[in-house]
């Protein structure tokens, strides 16, 4: 029940983060575990600090805890904000911060800049919002995190938004949704998008300029786009002969730099590539432990080196190896007759070998010739 | 061009990136139509998808050149297709994602650690070219059984290789990949090397027509005389897919593949 529950709050986390247009499978993953443990799961009770560089996308996360607050916890009120930054100026800090947490009851305050808040602000600021009576989500912006080892009042928890630079496996998916949603503006349907390789490099710039925004890549994806439509209409796809003059001018990307960068990606994938070793794979296959498997290959094995009298072809093997299985058996259902024999696997006739299986059984088990 | 290559019954080289991208988007549609004549409802039906939508996507492959008509249906135009460039991304998608996920041993495979000097893996890839490839294309496109199923094969050479063994693992994985990574990082290195290469191949054939590729492959390699150096050979084949049964009326299936000469 209780995880049909969890199943429910993660399809409607997933929902809010679409309902937002926030892109990357790999942020999406780690927001719907942040957006139910930091803020589900507490009921909204503990105030969040949303801290991420410039464009990183701190105002749709947001915008998506206002959404889940709405439709998982029962939140009706608004989504207001009131900026740090401004009343940080010789404004009576905690006076505007207890009228803005009054006006957001039943709803979402975003205390925009937090971060520019100082040593005293942060106190007050943090104070109020800890021991707020007021029933309302608190979401504090900052672009920078204080020092681990900061003696700065915190906020009760936070939710870390990484640089684009540290998202790289979101970085296609993020330049994909640009293209797409540029040529939807243009109404043009004939481009697929960028090629493999032109993605490739693209990515190479954010890593080499250890790019941060997500703002930054949708600003190079439209001008990719637009220089490319300013020569003619847009090609099936752009390739990197589209995106590289572009690249090189204004990032000074070079052919020695995507090739270094090629044969880095190589050696990381090969050295992520995690292998199972065989007698992991088949005891996984065969529902059975790693060591009964191998305590089963020991006695096969043993059971092979009888073998004398015949060649040890695979017919031969096999042909002993199941007459030595079918003895084990015999002897595992502790059997004295045929009839004890075939009344061990079951009281249903469905259930046990037919007589004339359990005959032929017998007579391999005994060595009978018939 | 192409006459003079299927005479030499081995197909062009097709090296731009466009078609290239047009491979690794289409690849599961590539497959299904193979050598044809294959209708688009037997590939939307193979692929699960719309006629309408599976019909454009055909009609964009034959513009390009991909496939062509073949009486009342469609064909593969057979084609080595190579990019030097970007390996890492094909190197995920094709090779490595498929290893780490097999859910079942090579039904063939072979790695010499014994190959010798640059030269030794010149003279072993010029070999290959001239006699083992033919083979396998040859084999690859042998008309479908009932019991066809999906096969990958993965083949590479490297003058310069190390092979580490782990502790633990899989032992002739570990060596595969040892070679798989020398080969990608001589070629990414040195595009015009001839000291390495690495071959990606999917195919639709019967298990006895995969088992005589591997034999193939396998005699190719146990074959080459051992030599002091550092010169390194592999290759694997391993089914894609579960078994599954095909069905009525899909025609011979021909190979989609991807190189790295």
């Amino acid at each position: 029940m209780l995880g049909q529950g969890t199943q429910n709050i993660d399809d409607r986390l997933v929902t809010a983060l679409d309902s937002v247009g926030i892109v990357g499978t790999r942020l999406r993953e780690r927001l719907v575990k942040d957006l139910k443990a930091k803020i589900v799961l507490r009921s909204g009770r503990d105030a969040v600090e949303v801290i991420g560089a410039s464009g990183t996308g701190k105002h749709k996360v947001v915008e998506a805890a206002h959404a889940i607050a709405c439709d998982v916890l029962g939140r009706s009120g608004p989504l207001s904000s009131f900026d740090c930054g401004v009343t940080a100026q010789g404004q009576p800090l905690h006076d505007a911060l207890v009228n803005a947490i009054q006006s957001a009851q039943g709803g979402t305050l975003v205390l925009d800049r937090f971060g520019t808040l100082d040593g005293d602000g942060r106190t007050v600021a943090t104070r109020l919002i800890r021991d707020r009576g007021a029933d309302a989500l608190i979401l504090a912006v900052s672009q920078k995190d204080l020092a681990p080892d900061s003696a700065e009042p915190r906020t009760a928890t936070a939710i870390r938004l990484k640089p684009l630079h540290e998202r790289e496996a979101d970085v296609w998916e993020l330049v994909d949704h640009f293209f797409a949603a540029t040529v939807e503006d243009l109404g043009s349907d004939g481009c697929l998008g960028f090629s493999r390789q032109a993605k490739g490099d693209i990515a190479q710039v954010v890593q080499e300029t250890s790019l941060k925004s997500v703002r930054r890549l949708r600003d190079i994806v439209r001008d990719l786009l637009f220089e490319t439509l300013a020569d003619g209409p847009l090609p099936l796809k752009l390739t990197s002969d589209d995106v590289r003059p572009y690249l090189e001018r204004n990032f000074g990307q070079t052919a020695e730099d995507r090739a270094q960068r090629d044969a880095a990606l190589i050696a990381s994938q090969f050295e992520s590539v995690s292998q199972r070793s065989m007698v992991e794979l088949l005891a996984q296959t065969h529902a059975v432990s790693e060591d009964l498997l191998m305590r089963q290959a020991q006695i096969l094995s043993e059971v092979v080196d009888t073998i004398d009298d015949v060649p040890r072809s695979y017919r031969n093997i096999m042909t002993k190896a199941e007459d030595v299985q079918r003895a084990a058996l015999w002897l595992m259902t502790d059997a004295a007759t045929q009839a004890e024999f075939r009344r061990y696997f079951g009281d249903e006739g469905f259930m046990r070998p037919t007589k004339s299986v359990a005959w032929a059984f017998y007579n391999r088990v005994f060595k009978r010739d018939t | 061009m192409e006459a003079r290559a299927l005479a030499n019954n081995r197909p062009p080289k097709v090296a731009d990136e466009l078609t290239w991208e047009l491979v690794r988007d289409e690849w599961e549609l590539l497959l299904a139509i193979g050598s044809g004549p294959t209708s688009v409802a037997v590939a939307a039906a193979a692929l699960s998808a719309p006629v309408a939508t599976v019909e454009r996507r055909i009609a964009l492959l034959e513009r390009h050149g991909l496939v062509r008509r073949v009486d009342d249906g469609y064909g593969l135009v057979a084609a080595f297709y190579e990019r030097r460039e970007g390996m890492s991304s094909y190197l995920r998608d094709l090779v490595l994602r498929r290893l780490e996920s097999g859910d079942a041993a090579p039904i063939a495979g072979v790695v010499r650690a014994d190959l010798g000097s640059t030269e030794a893996l010149e003279a072993l890839l010029a070999r290959a070219e001239e006699s083992l490839y033919p083979a396998v294309v040859d084999a690859a496109n042998r008309p479908e059984s009932d019991k066809s199923e999906r096969f990958s094969v993965f083949f590479a050479a490297a003058a310069d290789c190390t092979i580490l063994r782990p502790a633990n693992g899989d032992r002739f994985l570990n060596e595969l990949l040892c070679v798989l990574r020398a080969a990608a990082g001589q070629r990414s290195e040195s595009p015009s090397t001839r000291s390495a290469y690495l071959w990606i191949a999917e195919m639709r054939v019967d298990p006895e027509v995969a088992a005589e590729i591997g034999e193939l492959f396998e005699t190719f390699i146990s074959n080459a005389p051992p030599e002091e150096g550092r010169g390194a050979a592999g290759f694997a084949i391993v089914p894609s897919t579960p078994a599954r049964p095909r069905a009525a009326g899909v025609p011979a299936q021909q190979s989609p593949s991807g190189s790295h000469p």
